[in-house]
């Protein structure tokens, strides 16, 4: 899981001690007074850049130039970039993206509707088999549990994410129904995690989205249009469908949860067989799920809200679910994807673990985070594991600070 | 054996409700660190924590003792609880002395037991009435080394 999306400008980083606080996987250390991301065990979540008060973690999107290699441009768009405008509509929206050389869109709707519904196939069948499902439609999720709970992976449902049946579904359509060539195929992203599984997608060989952008950019491209009186191309296809997200899954024992620290907790359950008689668990990473992604602007609670008010002037399009043109399954089998294992053998680790214990036990046990370590306990860790200085810890020298 | 060649490591069962599988979560995260294979961490992860919760659903909480080796992990848990009277009873699925309460908390469905045996390559119940249970269980890593 090397490939990522979030990265730092260590030029910003003044060290501080902020991502390495919320950091839900405790992938972040600060050595040399910079903060370093572990990329092994970086879920891409974001929690990183959005608590950042120097702006030093950038998420890597694509240039808007690389549109111009393709004929025919879609734009993959998630409907809550609609809601992040309080004071434009959709048919105001549209005719500037048009402008920005787009000429297509296709709502994410589709995805989600080809998506819930492969979902309830699937299920149909494991009805009566005691197990727990875990819909994969968040890459950080995915990525956590192929990073911290292996032993889920065969739970995962291997349907490709909604932006991906989104993708393949334009490719289909866009070729084969209105006979476009050299088609383009970009997602406007909510967040880090995205734009990682658009460029290296878990369980496929390759992405069908030629490039990702962020839907902050676009939201500060449409505001910075100052041209009022620009025109809809008349070719300009506009593709949705009417879909209510997680409609289909409300029909099974389904847990919605979302926030990385409670999917931990969820999924440290599930390991241990506590499955409260759930068919399914949706987990999204962001509390609120994508309504808060990271490379959104508007606050989640007041998008989510003002989504309900947006309507589309288009015909919404009829899919008929029976003749899907193309794999939603996952073309990989994701159970065979081993990660890079460690060479060292139970034995040295376990002794490196005896030696960690010891460690842990003459440090403060405060937490500061002031050696680089997100707590005492990683960093009797690192000193183990990565020979750091035990002499980092501000408390072993000069002692406790009494309270009073 | 020698000492090296193994961990020991305890975790502390307490008597409360809201913090069970606090013990077994631990190990849990004790093993992925070794790099126990999944499958082997989760048959540890379901056994450890079914004793865990039986530790605290009909004893006073107890002691999780675990040694970790490169051939094989064996948890001891230990409570000064009642004791189990009659053992192939307490084996059966379904059967379950837990109280009103305890059931109410969505324990006690009499799968405790089973649930541990299904998971684990060795397990003996050492129990004495009014003095108390040890549950000692062993999960090999390697099949073949079963024997040796």
């Amino acid at each position: 899981m090397k490939a990522h999306s979030i990265k730092l400008i260590p030029e910003k980083c003044l060290g501080c001690t902020h991502c390495l606080r919320v950091c839900p996987v405790q992938a972040i250390r600060i050595r040399n007074k910079k903060a370093h991301i572990n990329e092994n065990i970086c879920i891409d979540c974001g929690e990183c850049v959005r608590i950042c008060p120097y702006n030093a973690h950038e998420i890597i999107i694509d240039d808007t130039s690389i549109i111009n290699n393709y004929s025919y441009k879609i734009l993959i768009v998630p409907d809550v970039f609609w809601s992040q405008f309080p004071d434009l509509e959709p048919e105001e929206i549209i005719p500037l993206i048009n402008y920005l050389g787009f000429n297509a869109i296709i709502s994410d709707s589709i995805g989600f509707k080809l998506f819930e519904q492969q979902i309830e196939i699937f299920l149909s069948k494991k009805l009566n088999d005691n197990r727990t499902y875990i819909i994969p439609n968040c890459p950080a999720v995915v990525r956590l549990i192929f990073t911290r709970f292996p032993s889920l992976i065969p739970d995962i449902i291997p349907i490709k994410n909604t932006y991906e049946i989104t993708s393949y579904f334009a490719k289909y359509y866009f070729e084969n129904i209105l006979n476009k060539k050299n088609i383009g195929i970009f997602l406007l992203s909510t967040c880090s995690a995205r734009v990682t599984s658009s460029k290296n997608p878990i369980g496929e060989k390759k992405s069908l989205i030629d490039g990702t952008f962020s839907i902050k950019s676009f939201y500060n491209r449409i505001k910075s249009i100052n041209n009022k009186n620009l025109t809809l191309d008349e070719n300009f296809v506009f593709l949705y469908t009417n879909f209510r997200k997680n409609s289909i899954l409300r029909k099974f024992n389904t847990l919605n949860i979302t926030g990385t620290e409670y999917i931990i907790d969820t999924l440290d359950k599930l390991e241990s067989n506590q499955k409260f008689n759930l068919k399914i668990i949706n987990p999204y990473s962001c509390i609120l799920g994508c309504y808060n992604g990271i490379l959104n602007v508007q606050n989640p609670y007041l998008a989510r809200k003002l989504l309900r008010t947006k309507k589309f002037l288009y015909e919404p399009l009829e899919i008929d679910i029976n003749n899907i043109p193309f794999n939603v399954y996952l073309s990989e089998n994701i159970n065979l994807i081993k990660e890079e294992k460690n060479n060292e053998n139970i034995l040295e680790k376990l002794k490196k673990i005896n030696k960690i214990e010891e460690i842990y036990k003459i440090l403060p046990h405060l937490d500061c985070g002031g050696c680089g370590s997100p707590n005492c306990h990683s960093f009797a860790e690192d000193i183990v594991n990565e020979n750091i200085d035990i002499n980092l810890c501000v408390f072993l020298n000069k002692g406790i600070p009494e309270r009073k | 054996m020698t000492d090296s060649d193994y961990v020991r490591v305890k975790f502390p069962i307490e008597k409360d409700f809201s913090t069970a599988g606090n013990a077994s979560s631990g190990l849990k995260k004790l093993l992925k660190a070794v790099g126990i294979p999944p499958e082997i961490m989760r048959k540890i992860a379901v056994a450890s924590f079914e004793a865990e919760i039986n530790a605290i659903a009909h004893a006073n909480g107890g002691e999780m003792d675990v040694l970790i080796s490169p051939n094989h992990i064996t948890v001891i848990v230990k409570d000064n609880g009642p004791g189990i009277p009659d053992i192939k009873l307490a084996m059966t699925p379904g059967y379950s002395t837990a109280s009103e309460e305890v059931r109410n908390m969505g324990f006690g469905a009499g799968m405790g037991l089973p649930n541990i045996k299904k998971n684990v390559d060795e397990l003996k119940i050492d129990t004495e009435l009014g003095v108390g249970t040890t549950l000692t269980f062993t999960v090999y890593l390697n099949k073949k080394n079963e024997s040796t």
